[in-house]
């Protein structure tokens, strides 16, 4: 073994990392990706980084530098792949993914039963709003068009909304 | 983090996944998360939103959509419904015109019975015109109520309204 393998981070410590972190990790990286596989590539890599150069990581909080290292990755993808056209394409948020397991599938199924109830609690204005930004995936531009309703209104509702849902998620969880 | 300083984070991460960006925003929003944990921890948040909410089966969706929705009522409106609305609104004015003609004959020496009638149909007209003002004002109110206490800023209208979606992103 090299003096460098010697400062290598303990594999139980990445290992314990990765339990705790990466599921918020991969939502991230599907946030800057669009695309569950490539969040799945980037996540890969990062945790690939951690193995190798995560010891250098630990004068700062690791969870801050797993998520700076996994946004590099993210970054390099797309690069790599020109993903900002592929991003223009439909977003697949709720293609379950194969590597969920079921612990996590139950967690999500979770989720969606907290954000329907929030989503009754709403008014149906900003309900509407939602459902037709989110779940038909209209923009806000043809949501106003739709309603006939100016697009500050239809941002406000929005805001409003994602607010209250968050706040819902957040006193469920 | 002040709660408005959170809020204005998670709505930023939302448009930020949701493409409701311009190219500019996108790329000082992507700098910030090179250095700014909460705004990563926002994207995160938000995405776990989205997909929850597009998780959702499709009939719970659609009755969100229109079981309760006011617009979905204005703008759905099955023929059967409107067939029946026009019977109804043609047997209140036959009962109108009946009642205002036997109205006409029993008072038919006064010549001014007519617009006595038609006074007196006026003015209840107006109250209840008042009072459903009074109710349209009520919930108008208490459905802007909460909206009013956002103020849309137009750099932000322009942002998601006066670009397209594919202008954002090959722009960068």
């Amino acid at each position: 073994m090299t003096p460098a393998d010697d400062s290598r981070i303990d594999p139980a410590v990445v290992a314990e990392l990765y339990e705790r972190h990466q599921a918020e990790l991969r939502s991230f990286l599907i946030g800057v990706l669009r695309d569950s596989h490539l969040a799945n590539d980037a996540l890969q890599a990062t945790f690939t980084k951690a193995m190798e150069v995560g010891h250098t990581a630990m004068r700062e909080s690791l969870k801050g530098w797993l998520f700076r290292v996994a946004l590099n990755e993210a970054l390099a993808i797309r690069r790599r792949q020109q993903t900002r056209d592929r991003a223009l394409q439909r977003v697949a948020w709720s293609r379950p993914d194969a590597s969920e397991s079921p612990v996590e599938s139950v967690a999500r199924r979770e989720t969606v039963d907290v954000v329907r109830a929030a989503l009754d609690e709403l008014p149906a204005e900003q309900r509407r709003v939602v459902c037709m930004r989110i779940y038909e995936e209209k923009t806000f531009a043809a949501i106003a068009e739709e309603l006939n309703l100016p697009l500050g209104t239809v941002l406000s509702r929005m805001q409003l909304a994602i607010r209250k849902l968050r706040l819902k998620l957040e006193q469920d969880s | 983090m002040q709660t408005n300083e959170r809020d204005e984070l998670d709505w930023l991460a939302f448009r930020y996944i949701s493409n409701e960006m311009t190219a500019t925003e996108a790329d000082a929003f992507e700098q910030r998360l090179a250095n700014d944990q909460l705004a990563r921890e926002a994207v995160a948040r938000a995405v776990d939103l989205v997909q929850a909410v597009a998780d959702l089966p499709a009939d719970v969706v659609s009755l969100a959509t229109t079981q309760h929705s006011p617009f979905a009522a204005r703008s759905i409106r099955p023929r059967r419904v409107l067939g029946l609305k026009t019977w109804i609104a043609a047997a209140a004015a036959a009962i109108v015109i009946a009642a205002l003609g036997q109205q006409l004959l029993r008072d038919s020496s006064d010549e001014s019975a007519l617009a006595k009638v038609w006074a007196k149909m006026r003015s209840g007209h107006d109250a209840n015109d008042s009072s459903d003002r009074e109710l349209l004002a009520d919930s108008e109110d208490s459905m802007l109520d909460d909206e009013a206490d956002l103020t849309v800023p137009a750099w932000l209208i322009e942002a998601v309204g006066g670009e397209s979606d594919s202008d954002k992103w090959e722009d960068s």
